[in-house]
């Protein structure tokens, strides 16, 4: 417990840890972080000489413009993806930092049938999204699983592993898309079908572009009708729900809850660690893995070293703890996050300022939602002495 | 003793302290005269150690005035009440496991120097030791004594600091009856020498044995100072817990339901935590219907025997057989579905989770299994709210909801919890054994006398207890056969009704060792 006096008076605030936290007080204090955080903002566009009203205004816009709004959904979908990832993991406090990897390799599995489709080799037009949907879950889920194993048979720490993995990862995609690689866009293999494709689409191909052929278009997500965003969304969303149910009405949910909290009791109450880790970093890599399936057939429509730019994986992992590791709420903060990265956008476009005025903007919000954390678990009183 | 116009040693007037949700001590006086042994007597959350943390510089007072030798001080802080001559051995020994005993007990003097002067140290060490009969060996490494010589370490470093006020917090919990005469010697010595002795306890018999005067807290309220020569221990008990207190539970002599034990323990092994062995050709077996009790000092390899039967910690060597069935490093999960119920010694992080709720708390280890849960993946969750609430109610728990987190518990109601939850019989699983590692340590007289209640109850049910406690009543009084274990090898089991205290006191701390005709096969 933690006392300062006032000076010159006869209070002093106290800050005492609460026995119990209230259940909204979570979800109040994010927010009034994040509010904090938007107006301490304001100093550093004064500092820069931008109006700090100005800068609001432009921000409030991204929010209350249906395009721009969905622009920053748009932004948001792989975060969700990758921060819902992490729920799981980190509550049974197994640090997966390999998100990242994950979505990497999520993409580069969901290439496999349109290098297949430019090779001449074509599937049933049906077929492409859902093999690609199993491939982007299944693969990196495996992949996932290794560090599980590492940590569980040999207390390898996972955190390195995981983070390890990501360069492995990336190292793949930049050997596959490579001038010379095998699935360059330049690859002789698509020569035929894919120049006649570009001539179509009145483009040529660029000499030393590291990357894959576009996805074509039978195998790309479709775009919800009226709000115009990704269908992805959809898939997000469906996986946020049933992430609740597992962790709020199942025995899985339960025995993660149980590992998270303490070692000695997984092992009292019948825990299998090993299977139960094995599991949920299946789970785990598969969803990171979806988001890279989202993103590439969505998004970027080519396999390249920027994939996951500009940090997919790592800005999940700020996502997922920003979110308190509830599903729903990390929806709602991979919106937010998409909104901050837009907003950046337009002020870059519109004030003219660069881009490390709206990363240190960024970088305001989360010390403050850091700091929040303080007083989810303590409160403040004002005592006589 | 004292002569009248000297004032008292220490003397504390309206002391008030509020914690969150609790009022710690409510206008408390508390006076201890130059040169008596001053008992402090009360249950757990009486206020007994946060008075003293007062008095000691750790918690300062919200309201109230404390007098040392009649003069009005300010303790800020454990550097104000030494120089003012205060000393504390507290609860939970804070000395440096792998320093020697002058190097703790010199941690933080200047009058040695910059560079030590260690042989002067330990001089005054041992003068110190002499003056006041007890031996101390000062350049033996903490974690080779027993707990009796690390309580000494303690006590040193407050008389190294001139301390004439001590106060020693519930310094008999780790001891064995010998090593507690022995200190109660060294505070009689103390004593005469002038010094002034808080003694905190809950123990009474200690309190009337020890203690010139005793005052009495409950629920932060001071009930009395009496002269514990002048009444009886029923009279301490009441005044201490506000009511009757049964001393004896009654308990019938066992039925033998089977003659096959429920547990048999052969030839077994097992490593501590720190890899050294820590049970040794540990042999034994519990009959359905009888508590077979171990007594021993904390430490001496019952929490790992306990872990090996319980399927927490491998056996090196051996074997453990649960109704027949050959468990040895089989999995708790495996164990548990036999029937064992598992009092663990760590209420907190292993008995129990704090931060989860009390129904998540209730079902841990039943959860897999139905009515707990439907196609083995979804919780059963009304079942689980109503098996909670009905739980909770027949062991009598005190919360505030099921959805209240583990840690709002006392005590008392978590051991409850825990008991409620474990002795809970579903349709596949009855109850056949118990493991029960210090199930009443730490808890109030009321918690403690319902515990053991339970044992009781369970036992006169044909199921087979094995009660692991360091606390020798206890183990008498609840006990059909008791066994002694002393460095994590079985020193003797005899029958609890023709157990001498005496006799057990020298098994545990080592000196005697019965052989293996007059041990007691059979309860």
């Amino acid at each position: 417990m933690l006392a300062i006096r006032i000076p010159g008076t006869r209070y002093a605030i106290k800050f005492e840890r609460r026995l119990e936290i209230p259940r909204m007080i979570p979800a109040l204090v994010s927010i009034a972080s994040a509010i904090a955080g938007v107006l301490l903002g304001g100093i550093i566009f004064l500092a820069i000489g931008i109006s700090p009203m100005e800068a609001y205004t432009r921000i409030g816009r991204v929010v209350t413009d249906p395009a721009t709004l969905g622009n920053a959904i748009e932004i948001s979908i792989p975060i969700m993806f990758t921060s819902l990832a992490l729920i799981l993991p980190f509550r049974m406090a197994f640090y997966n930092i390999g998100g990242e990897g994950q979505f990497e390799i999520g993409a580069i599995v969901a290439t496999i049938p349109v290098i297949w489709y430019w090779a001449g080799f074509e599937l049933p037009a049906l077929l492409y999204l859902p093999l690609m949907g199993i491939l982007a879950f299944v693969i990196p889920g495996l992949w996932a699983m290794i560090p599980a194993f590492l940590r569980a048979k040999w207390k390898v720490n996972e955190i390195l592993v995981t983070l390890m993995m990501n360069f492995i990862s990336l190292q793949i995609i930049w050997y596959l898309v490579s001038p010379g690689g095998p699935w360059n866009e330049a690859n002789p293999a698509f020569k035929e079908r894919y120049l006649e494709y570009l001539k179509e689409q009145g483009v040529s191909l660029i000499p030393g572009f590291k990357g894959t052929p576009v996805v074509p278009e039978i195998a790309r997500m479709p775009t919800l009708p009226i709000v115009g965003i990704n269908a992805g969304l959809i898939l997000a969303i469906i996986i946020a729900i049933a992430l609740w149910f597992v962790s709020a009405k199942t025995v899985l949910g339960y025995e993660v809850r149980i590992v998270g909290e303490s070692e000695k009791a997984t092992q009292y109450a019948g825990i299998n660690y090993l299977k139960l880790v094995l599991l949920v970093m299946f789970i785990s890599g598969g969803l990171a893995g979806l988001g890279g399936f989202v993103n590439l057939t969505a998004n970027s429509l080519k396999l390249s070293p920027e994939i996951a730019t500009p940090g997919y994986g790592y800005t999940g992992i700020i996502s997922a703890w920003l979110s308190r590791l509830n599903p729903i709420a990390a929806i709602l903060v991979s919106v937010f996050f998409g909104v901050l990265t837009q907003s950046a956008y337009i002020m870059q476009q519109e004030l003219r300022t660069s881009h490390y005025v709206s990363m240190g903007f960024e970088g305001l919000i989360f010390i403050l939602l850091v700091i929040g954390d303080f007083f989810v678990h303590y409160r403040i009183r004002i005592i006589k002495r | 003793m004292t002569s009248e116009e000297e004032p008292p040693a220490v003397l504390m007037k309206g002391i008030v302290k509020q914690f969150p949700g609790v009022l710690a001590l409510d206008h408390v006086d508390f006076e201890v005269k130059a040169g008596e042994i001053h008992g402090l007597l009360g249950e757990n959350g009486a206020g007994k150690t946060t008075l003293v943390s007062i008095l000691y510089g750790v918690y300062r007072a919200d309201a109230g005035e404390i007098y040392i030798h009649g003069k009005k001080v300010n303790i800020k802080s454990p550097k104000d009440a030494i120089k003012l001559g205060i000393g504390m051995v507290p609860q939970h020994f804070k000395l440096v496991m792998a320093h020697t005993v002058v190097e703790n007990v010199i941690l933080g003097l200047k009058e040695f120097g910059m560079v030590l002067r260690m042989k002067e140290a330990e001089k005054k060490i041992v003068e110190l030791a002499n003056m006041y009969g007890f031996k101390i060996n000062p350049k033996a490494k903490i974690w080779q004594l027993s707990m009796g010589e690390r309580q000494y370490v303690e006590l040193l470093k407050a008389l190294i600091r001139n301390a004439n006020i001590l106060i020693l917090d519930e310094p008999t919990t780790v001891l064995t009856p010998q090593e507690t005469r022995e200190l109660f010697n060294t505070l009689k010595r103390m004593k005469e020498e002038g010094k002034s002795i808080i003694f905190i306890t809950h123990k009474l018999e200690e309190a009337k044995e020890l203690c010139d005067r005793v005052t009495v807290l409950r629920k932060g309220h001071v009930i009395g100072t009496v002269d514990p020569k002048k009444v009886s221990l029923a009279d301490l008990a009441r005044m201490m817990v506000g009511r009757e207190v049964l001393f004896r539970i009654r308990k019938e002599p066992a039925k033998i339901v089977s003659e096959e034990p429920v547990l048999e323990v052969k030839g077994l092994y097992a490593l501590s935590d720190k890899g050294v062995m820590a049970v040794k050709n540990v042999s034994l077996e519990v009959y359905p219907g009888e508590v077979f009790g171990i007594a021993g000092i904390a430490g001496s390899g019952q929490e790992e025997l306990a872990e090996v039967i319980t399927g927490m910690r491998k056996a090196e060597k051996g074997k453990v057989i649960i109704a027949g069935i050959d468990v040895t490093n089989a999995s708790p999960k495996k164990i548990f579905e036999l029937g064992v119920a598992y009092i663990p010694e760590s209420r907190i992080y292993v008995g129990t989770v704090p931060n989860l709720t009390i129904w998540e708390n209730m079902i841990m280890r039943h959860h897999r299994y139905p009515p707990f849960v439907k196609n083995k993946i979804v919780l059963n969750l009304p079942y689980i709210y109503e098996f909670t609430s009905k739980r909770a109610k027949e062991l009598n728990m005190m919360y505030s909801s099921i959805f209240a987190p583990a840690r709002t518990l006392s005590g008392g109601n978590l051991q409850r919890l825990i008991l409620a939850r474990e002795l809970a019989e579903t349709p596949g699983r009855k109850t056949r054994l118990i493991v029960a590692v210090y199930p009443t340590r730490g808890l109030d007289v009321g918690a403690t006398e319902y515990v053991r209640k339970i044992l009781i109850e369970q036992r006169n049910r044909g199921v087979g207890v094995l009660l692991i406690s360091e606390d020798l009543e206890e183990i008498l009084m609840l006990s059909d056969r008791i066994a002694v274990i002393h460095n994590g090898e079985i020193m003797g089991v005899v029958k609890a009704e023709e157990a001498n205290i005496e006799e057990i006191g020298l098994m545990m701390g080592g000196a005697l060792r019965k052989t293996a005709s007059e041990e007691v096969k059979r309860p």
